[in-house]
């Protein structure tokens, strides 16, 4: 019986949904893994990265290996990410700008960015897969969207930012609070 | 159904008639009732935020007073007990008025409901009763059905003694014995109300109804105590000593079960020091700065003990002030045990550990003095018609009757 | 090949990731603000007029009102009757056309709930989103989720506060845990009303009928959680912030004395969306679905996650997990 509601659903999700459906952005791309479940897809990256494609600056370049602290271009990419050091070749592909490339050589896409972080980051990976790990936004019943892992967690200093948090709850009425003790408590200290 | 009908004028006649005295009385009384109305009808119109209770404290004032309420109206099954099961003579010519008693102390507590709710334009609701699961619908079966009870007993008697008849024990006797066993019941299910919660780990204590019991049989007779001396006093009922000293007896031991059901629930919580012992912190010591009720369980305690010395103790209770004092300590040192004491602190901390003081509004202060001023005034009232039928001044004349 | 003037670290360089994930999150508010202001715009001219002179809201009752059934005893007819009032009395009132709907639940749909608590910044997007959604009034102020920041190392909250007021989010030492209704399949609440007015559907969702509550609050009393809310005072939500997507068991216009809660969104869950609080997230902390659905993120986290619920000893079983990954 639910089996037919679920054929049924997504003509009345059309209209019903707001404009998540009609997002221009949204791209089915193709997977090295398969990503379980055949209604979730991962966001396009390309559009939201401005200097894409590399291939636009860096064709014709000679690609100087040497590890050095960049001056000219890219100055706001300083690495700060795991304890092993590495430089921008550690991901990047000097003779093929345009993807990135794994532990052993083979070339992965922008989009398919997850599968190098995964190569370290393995759990999370699992986790990511199965819908565990970072944002999905869709619908629960119909169409998913996750976002690949830099959407979130910028690979030269991927540590997620601090942000402001939005204003607390108000005061019950009857127990105003005198500043100090709002300040002692943000503190956690007892008075 | 004449007399019936001549019975009635008869009453209304008596509770519109009296001294100057009666009438200052009711004077006073109106105010408070009227001032409270008003401030009732400003709740109407904002909305229960004219009170201070909150998210955190939904029940103050209101219940608390309700439920200390339930308590008097149960105790008045005090003076039955002995009266019929024991057929102490001494009591019987007081039990009517103790059930008099408990009839106005009744329509108080449903008083305090219906300013509590925040729908009063929904009571009709009940129709749909989640019964047996909610507690709450358990009560208003109970305290109605005490009502009608108490009711139906009082009317029946004071009706057979108006037209010069001896009440047929064997038609009220076995309501009598019902009435005992459904005083019990209604402050145990008010008190299953508390017990029950399993979010509130204060009251989620088996001794809660037994605590709640305990202390209203020491505040119900010390309340009637005082109000037997004033009816001897003032209206010249036949009240024996004997019967005042049963009373002085029962609540002697009832206020020492009372304490002792309370230091067993301090020690308990306070021994293992865990964290749902927070309320009973908050309460005897105060929690992280916040130590409101501080003063007022410390009284309570110091006044529930005055009153078990001096019951107990034959050479102060033989003065009559000194009895009284102890009464009334009795009577104030409950309501504050079981209001400040019980009700409030199991909403302190808040499931997610907030701490929000409490204490009730003008608002709320006015309603609940004008409810106990209505409650009063209905007392009086049915004094004012029941005493004189007991004694005989108040009767069907006979030349009526045999028409 | 010339090189483009442009610099690639220019003004619309890359923004930071999480500012990405912000960025995103409200583009999507916004999509659906713009569908909402759209909708308000049909009736504003009439409204401003009715909303100025509204006054205090009217307290007393209407006779239709006095006499509804309970929501379980409703037709289809009275649902239709029912439904075209209160959307035209929200109209004169605030000049907003709204839509109120009663989506039934899906069959062999079972909803829960997941948190993961290694990853709420404690940021309270959720909060905000969640009141926008359901129509929360700011004053009083009523919101439904509530964000604890409590002690590394404790789960108790007598050392936690909903309150904490800070520049930047996560502090060190702190983590975050949001509670709002777990829609429980043992619900003190539902026990303990007296007169039916809140009750579990076979989704899960534990709902309240505005129309039926007395508000004598001991279904406030009762929950563990510190999930429910009462309306002490009338609800005033101001016009442009009403979202005109209501459900009659959800976020339809509530009144003073009436309890209310998290609903888990139904008026969007039932028809297959994602709650308001997961959709503003922006860490992905939040995770939704069937538990019938062996496929969904929910039964997936109960599986392999080391999941946990608050006062299991009260055996409430609530559809609300919280899990460190």
């Amino acid at each position: 019986m639910w089996i037919a509601r679920l054929a049924v659903l997504p003509a009345m999700l059309g209209l019903v949904s707001c404009s998540i459906a009609d997002e221009p952005s949204r791209l089915h791309t193709t997977h090295a893994a398969p990503i379980p479940s055949g209604t979730v897809s991962v966001l396009d990256r390309r559009p939201l990265l401005p200097t894409y494609p590399c291939s636009r600056c860096h064709e014709g370049r000679t690609p100087d290996p040497r590890e050095r602290t960049l001056t000219e271009f890219h100055t706001q990419k300083v690495l700060d990410h795991g304890t092993q050091g590495g430089w921008c070749y550690r991901c990047h592909t000097p003779d093929d700008i345009d993807h990135l490339h794994l532990g052993d050589g083979t070339r992965v896409g922008f989009n398919e960015a997850y599968l190098l972080c995964g190569s370290c980051h393995g759990d999370k990976l699992r986790d990511w897969k199965a819908g565990i790990h970072g944002l999905t936004t869709g619908f629960w019943l119909g169409d998913r969207e996750r976002r690949s892992c830099p959407a979130c967690h910028d690979p030269h200093h991927p540590k997620f930012p601090l942000m402001t948090p939005e204003h607390p709850p108000a005061r019950p009425r009857t127990a105003p609070v005198e500043r100090q003790e709002a300040q002692e408590e943000s503190d956690g200290k007892e008075h | 159904m004449h007399s019936l009908y001549r019975f009635t004028l008869a009453t209304l006649g008596a509770m519109l008639r009296g001294s100057r005295g009666y009438y200052l009385w009711l004077l006073f009384l109106t105010a408070w009732i009227a001032l409270g109305a008003l401030a009732y009808l400003h709740q109407l119109q904002v909305g229960l935020v004219a009170t201070n209770l909150v998210d955190q404290v939904p029940w103050g004032a209101y219940i608390a007073n309700f439920t200390y309420l339930v308590g008097m109206a149960a105790a008045a099954v005090m003076l039955v007990i002995p009266a019929y099961v024991y057929d102490d003579h001494a009591l019987h010519n007081v039990v009517v008025l103790g059930e008099l008693l408990a009839v106005a102390v009744l329509m108080m507590c449903l008083m305090f409901v219906m300013v509590d709710i925040g729908r009063p334009d929904r009571v009709w609701h009940f129709v749909r009763f989640n019964w047996p699961s909610s507690m709450l619908s358990w009560d208003v079966i109970v305290l109605n059905g005490y009502l009608a009870l108490n009711f139906g007993i009082t009317t029946y008697i004071l009706f057979t003694k108006f037209k010069g008849e001896e009440p047929d024990r064997k038609k009220y006797v076995p309501f009598v014995f019902v009435a005992i066993v459904w005083a019990f019941s209604i402050h145990t299910v008010t008190a299953f109300l508390y017990s029950g919660m399993g979010a509130r780990p204060h009251w989620n204590a088996a001794i809660l109804a037994p605590r709640f019991l305990a202390s209203a049989f020491a505040a119900g007779p010390s309340l009637m105590i005082i109000a037997l001396s004033i009816i001897r006093d003032k209206m010249g009922y036949p009240v024996k000593d004997e019967a005042l000293n049963r009373l002085r007896q029962i609540v002697a031991v009832t206020m020492l079960i009372n304490l002792f059901f309370f230091f067993s629930e301090i020690f308990t919580e306070l021994y293992s020091f865990k964290h749902h012992a927070a309320s009973m912190r908050y309460l005897l010591f105060g929690l992280k700065g916040h130590t409101r009720l501080v003063p007022y369980i410390w009284s309570a305690m110091f006044l529930d003990v005055f009153a078990a010395t001096v019951f107990m103790t034959k050479k102060l209770y033989v003065h009559k002030n000194v009895l009284r004092a102890a009464c009334a300590a009795a009577v104030l040192g409950v309501w504050v045990e079981k209001g400040m004491g019980l009700v409030i602190p199991g909403f302190v901390p808040s499931p997610l550990g907030e701490i929000v003081d409490y204490t009730p509004s003008f608002t709320e202060f006015c309603v609940s003095a004008a409810i106990w001023a209505a409650g009063a005034f209905i007392y009086t009232l049915l004094l004012k018609a029941g005493v004189p039928i007991e004694l005989g001044t108040l009767r069907l004349k006979k030349a009526e009757a045999a028409k | 090949m010339a090189r483009s003037t442009d610099s690639p670290d220019g003004a619309n360089a890359v923004m930071s990731a999480g500012e990405r994930a912000e960025k995103l999150v409200e583009v999507r508010l916004n999509e659906q603000g713009s569908r909402r202001t759209f909708l308000r715009m049909l009736g504003v001219g009439a409204g401003a007029a009715a909303a100025a002179s509204t006054g205090c809201g009217a307290s007393a009752p209407t006779t239709e009102e006095f006499f509804r059934q309970h929501y379980k005893k409703l037709t289809d007819e009275d649902k239709k009757r029912i439904f075209a009032r209160i959307e035209g009395e929200t109209l004169a009132k605030t000049g907003v056309r709204t839509h109120i709907s009663d989506p039934p639940p899906i069959d062999g749909v079972e909803f829960a709930y997941a948190l993961n608590l290694s990853v709420c910044n404690g940021s309270r997007r959720c909060v905000e989103a969640c009141a926008r959604e359901n129509n929360l009034p700011d004053d009083p102020e009523i919101r439904y989720i509530r964000v604890m920041e409590m002690e590394a190392g404790s789960l108790e909250f007598e050392d936690a506060t909903p309150n904490y007021d800070r520049e930047k989010v996560p502090e060190k030492g702190k983590f975050y845990l949001p509670v709002q209704c777990h829609q429980c399949d043992n619900p003190p609440c539902v026990k303990a009303c007296p007169v039916g007015a809140t009750w579990k559907e076979p989704d899960g969702i534990v709902v309240v009928d505005y129309s039926w509550c007395i508000g004598c609050r001991f279904c406030v009393v009762a929950c563990p959680y510190f999930a429910r809310r009462f309306n002490f005072s009338a609800p005033q939500v101001a016009p442009e912030k009403i979202n005109p997507n209501q459900g009659y068991l959800s976020n339809r216009p509530r009144f003073k004395g009436v309890v209310e809660k998290c609903t888990f969104c139904l008026h969007r869950t039932r028809k297959g969306r994602m709650p308001a609080c997961l959709e503003a997230c922006p860490t992905g902390a939040r995770k939704f679905g069937n538990l019938n659905d062996p496929n969904s993120e929910i039964r997936k986290i109960i599986e392999t996650k080391r999941v946990f619920v608050l006062n299991e000893e009260l055996a409430t079983l609530p559809r609300f997990y919280y899990f460190f990954s």
